[in-house]
């Protein structure tokens, strides 16, 4: 490779202009050039000296008269020259402006406001993406401007970028070509839409810029213009390919996925695992399709417009966890749209679709869970602990929002008292059947749009809270009390916690807990972020929170009483022998949110006697009961339906015993499949119990369906001990157990009580119904009716009972509701304080000094 | 004297180069540097190197002659000539012009003794 001194570069260059005009025309030059170096190479010249130079265009001096008259003949040439293709200043002004201003301030203004993204779809939702529409404009703009000589490497890299953008141009034309005959008509008849018509423009620029420097560089119509113009297209088509393919793929393996064909659904999912991209998934699984299509990338856009069947959101949602293992709402939704109200990871934008509805659906902008305190007490003698736990939403958005959660209430839990801030005073609820606060709710939300809270049952063991309206730059403060069991043989104490929820957790959130009991002393005080909260959700209390020798009979006035005949219940401690079942089946979920779980279970699994219980993973094969051997090749992956497994196993349990037990060991669990042929054997089968064991949050669809057939019941709730709860519980459902209660009778309050019996709080006939309505209900022995208004009236949240707080008495009355008398819902008791010790100090060192200054 | 007749040279040279780049280029493609070397080199044709390019140039802007280039390892990319279909046909023309010319010429001039 021979290389040229400046001084020889700059003799090059005056010989050109002395020798063959000022200008000499790009060929010429490049042909002497050619030639001077064919010359050098013949005489072996590594370095050009000026020297050397002079020496080669010796006889390169051409005839001057011959040049000049060369000189004029080319001046009226055939095909018209490079003078005659240049645009006037208008037509330059023109240029500029649309083909490279316009493409770039709709760039900009998309990448800030996100116009396209909301209405149509996201053009940039990577950065590659926009570096590439970036590139057309940018290099539409060097075409065209481009005054000093193209130097080899960047005519090169010019023609392979223009190659790039031409190919990218193309393709955003040819996936918005739909909508340009109505930006035209705007244009044409209303002056407006000049945005949309960016696309086009670019490209129509980048190709004029192309054949400008086509026709005006005589080299860019030889090699390496062609060279490197034709790599510059594989080079965009590559681009594309890498970026966009994933999302087709992605697309047409979810057409596939949502098929009625089993194995087309298989191969459909598998492609989704190989080449499809979670965040696409994602996209759809949030695109509502009214008009809030911001979640849509291009892919969607296209297959969306040439597919006859769509894919819905809610189909995208099962796919996706089957595809991945997780419930769309528990990941990170794709960002599009602008930071400014993110305050978290699970900040998105969507249309919220599930507003009134009973599920909780997908994350909601700039709504969040702001403040949270729980304050429990136990009450040792009665057996009862008794959470309060208090919360305040706050919407950052500019848009009114429905809070909602499903709660996982402490075992064997009930919620007992609902209350709602309106206009900072505390309002309780009203509770009734479940169809009539529900109706007052939804007549409320949707018609009158003011403040009501409606807490359900969603499941064993959950509740579905609703929040409505939580206003733009407001807040919204609402309190659970919840009434559980407690057993001084296993003392902790479980905290309520948020298992799903349409809102998000600021990371500064922290749960305060007061913690007391009613022994002696006071109580303390502590903080659960929310991951600590999820992983270790109890309180274990110390001697010092609940009494000693605790009493075997109290007493309590039931404040719901019909009248003075029976307005004293009295408890008494009695052991009750528990029958085991016949026969338990455990399934497993076989998801990926078990992986976590897999040592623990089979640890506490595996020592467990095989007579009695079979086990059965759940997968997409056909179910077959093992024996606990299964366990040693049990890994979960992916998402899987355990409707299948759970149905195999009541029906097996149905044909082959008098009394059953199915334990449903599971993470979230999105609806996948039918649900009503599992609900269809519990309904015909009262001595099937089907037990349903979350380990982890997240939706239970499972749960939410089959909320009000009573043999569908929650075992233990992950706690710091659950291994040991779990073993406890299957020991409980495979022998014969003692289990300690209340027998509880009911007398005047003019009758003598029993000597020894200690009063306890209304907790107890609270409970003490709850506990009837329960065995009534799954029993069947009375009208769901009678029950529902037995437990309203008891202020208790069942699968039959709600509660809602409304916000003015009007409404109340217009449902046939009644707002609670504040009299009779619980109460936190208070505990005895004594000071701090370094208040206790500080007030030492103040007696102190003021005694010092007296005696001064 | 001279100056009349390096004037009157140059008038039949320019006339009559072009007609030579084509007939060099009928027997088929030729690299432009062998192709201006072939030229420089004919006896009596005088003709210096640097004139022929813009010549070739101006050959190929009317469409007589077509170019390719070849990637060269060593230098910047080989540029080969060759004569289109009208190129072709002129030169055929022009040859049959200047036949008929030369021999006109021819029958006046007298003999060299």
């Amino acid at each position: 490779m021979t290389t040229w001194t400046p001084a020889a570069e700059s003799f090059f260059r005056d010989f050109l202009s002395s020798h063959f005009g000022a200008r000499p025309a790009d060929e010429v030059a490049h042909d002497i050039r050619c030639h001077v170096h064919e010359e050098l190479s013949q005489r072996g010249v590594d370095r050009v000296t000026r020297t050397e130079l002079q020496r080669v265009v010796e006889d390169l001096h051409p005839d001057q008269s011959m040049v000049e008259a060369e000189s004029a003949f080319v001046k009226a040439p055939v095909i018209p020259a490079e003078d005659t293709n240049k645009p006037t200043k208008a037509q330059a002004i023109a240029a500029a402006i649309f083909y490279v201003i316009l493409p770039v301030a709709v760039l900009v203004m998309e990448g800030i406001f996100h116009w396209c993204a909301m209405v149509f779809f996201d053009p940039m939702p990577t950065l590659a993406h926009a570096a590439l529409l970036f590139l057309v404009p940018i290099v539409t703009g060097s075409l065209l401007w481009k005054q000093t000589p193209w130097t080899p490497q960047l005519f090169k890299t010019i023609a392979c970028l223009s190659g790039i953008a031409l190919v990218v141009s193309i393709y955003y034309v040819a996936i918005t070509f739909w909508w340009i005959p109505f930006a035209l008509i705007g244009v044409v008849y209303f002056g407006l839409g000049l945005v949309p018509l960016a696309p086009p423009f670019a490209m129509i620029g980048i190709s004029r810029a192309r054949t400008l420097m086509w026709r005006s560089v005589p080299s860019a119509r030889e090699i390496p213009w062609k060279t490197w113009s034709r790599r510059g297209v594989y080079a965009g088509v590559a681009a594309l390919i890498i970026l966009e393919l994933p999302s087709y793929v992605g697309r047409v393996g979810l057409s596939m996925a949502t098929s009625e064909n089993a194995v087309t659904r298989e191969r459909g999912l598998s492609l989704i695992r190989i080449a499809g991209t979670e965040s696409d998934l994602l996209r759809k699984c949030y695109d509502t399709g009214r008009g809030w299509a911001g979640n849509r990338d291009a892919a969607g856009m296209v297959l969306d417009e040439l597919s006859d069947t769509k894919v819905s959101s809610g189909q995208a949602q099962k796919v996706y966890f089957l595809a991945t293992g997780t419930p769309y709402n528990e990941v990170e939704p794709p960002r599009v749209h602008s930071r400014l109200y993110q305050r978290d990871q699970w900040d998105t934008v969507t249309f919220d679709s599930d507003q009134g509805g009973d599920r909780v659906g997908g994350r909601l902008r700039g709504l969040f869970m702001d403040t949270s305190r729980m304050d429990t007490h136990v009450d040792a003698a009665a057996r009862l602990s008794y959470t309060e736990w208090t919360v305040e939403f706050e919407n950052l958005s500019p848009d009114t929002h429905e809070a909602r959660c499903q709660v996982q209430l402490p075992p064997e839990g009930v919620v007992s008292r609902v209350t709602l801030w309106i206009n900072d005073e505390p309002e309780e609820a009203a509770f009734g059947p479940n169809n009539q606060v529900k109706q007052a709710y939804k007549s409320v939300v949707t018609v009158e749009r003011r403040d009501p809270v409606l807490v359900t049952v969603s499941g064993p063991g959950r509740v579905l809270v609703q929040c409505f309206p939580v206003l733009p730059r407001k807040r919204m403060k609402v309190r659970l009390g919840i009434t559980a069991p407690w057993s001084p043989i296993d003392p902790e104490v479980v905290l309520p916690r948020v298992v799903e929820r349409n809102f998000g957790f600021p990371r500064s959130l922290k749960h305060h807990v007061w913690a007391q009991g009613d022994g002696h002393g006071q109580g303390t005080q502590f903080a659960y972020t929310n991951k600590e909260l999820l992983d270790k959700s109890t309180i274990t209390p110390n001697q010092q929170f609940v009494g000693e020798d605790l009493p075997e009979q109290i007493w309590s006035r039931d404040p719901f009483a019909q009248g003075p005949h029976d307005a004293v219940l009295v408890g008494k401690r009695i052991t009750e022998l528990v029958a085991p079942v016949e026969h338990v089946i455990i399934v497993l979920d076989n998801s990926e949110g078990m992986k976590p779980f897999v040592p623990m279970l089979k640890e506490q699994l595996s020592g467990i006697p095989e007579d009695q219980i079979g086990f059965l993973v759940a997968s997409h094969s056909t179910p077959s009961i093992q024996t606990a051997d299964i366990l040693k090749q049990w890994n979960p992956r992916h998402g899987t339906d355990s409707l299948p497994a759970l149905h195999h196993a009541c029906s097996k349990l149905r044909k082959e015993t008098k009394s059953g037990a199915v334990v449903w060991l599971h993470t979230a669990h999105p609806e996948v499949s039918s649900i009503e042929p599992l609900r269809q054997i519990l309904s015909h089968q009262d001595r099937l119990q089907l037990y349903d064991i979350s380990l982890t949050h997240g939706t239970n669809a499972i749960s939410e369906a089959l909320k009000k057939i009573p043999q569908f019941r929650h075992g233990p709730v992950m706690s710091s001990n659950f291994d040991q709860q779990l073993g406890r519980f299957l020991h409980g459902l495979t022998h014969p157990t003692q289990e300690e209660k209340w027998s509880v009778t009911r007398q005047s309050a003019n009758c003598a009580l029993p000597i020894n019996a200690i009063q306890v709080d209304d907790q107890f006939p609270r409970y003490t119904k709850y506990l009837e309505g329960m065995t009534a209900w799954r029993e069947r022995r009375s009208v769901v009716s009678d029950w529902s208004k037995q437990l309203a009236h008891y202020q208790l949240v069942t699968p039959i009972s709600g509660a809602v707080v409304l916000e003015r008495q009007e409404q109340y009355e217009q449902h046939g509701l009644k707002q609670v008398d504040k009299k009779t819902v619980p109460h936190m008791p208070t505990v005895p304080s004594v000071p701090e010790p370094s208040s206790a100090t500080l007030l030492m060192l103040g007696i102190f000094a003021i005694s010092f200054r007296r005696k001064r | 004297m001279t100056s009349f007749y390096d004037n009157w040279t140059i008038q039949v040279r320019k006339g009559i180069l072009e007609l030579c780049i084509l007939n060099a280029l009928e027997e088929g493609e030729c690299y432009g540097y062998a192709l201006v070397k072939q030229l420089a080199a004919i006896p009596g044709l005088h003709v210096a190197e640097g004139t022929i390019y813009p010549l070739l140039s101006r050959l190929k802007l009317h469409g007589l002659v077509a170019t390719r280039l070849e990637e060269s390892p060593d230098g910047p990319a080989r540029k080969y000539y060759k004569l289109t279909q009208t190129g072709n046909k002129e030169r055929g023309r022009m040859n049959t012009y200047y036949r008929g010319l030369s021999d006109a010429v021819n029958t006046l001039l007298t003999p060299v003794s």
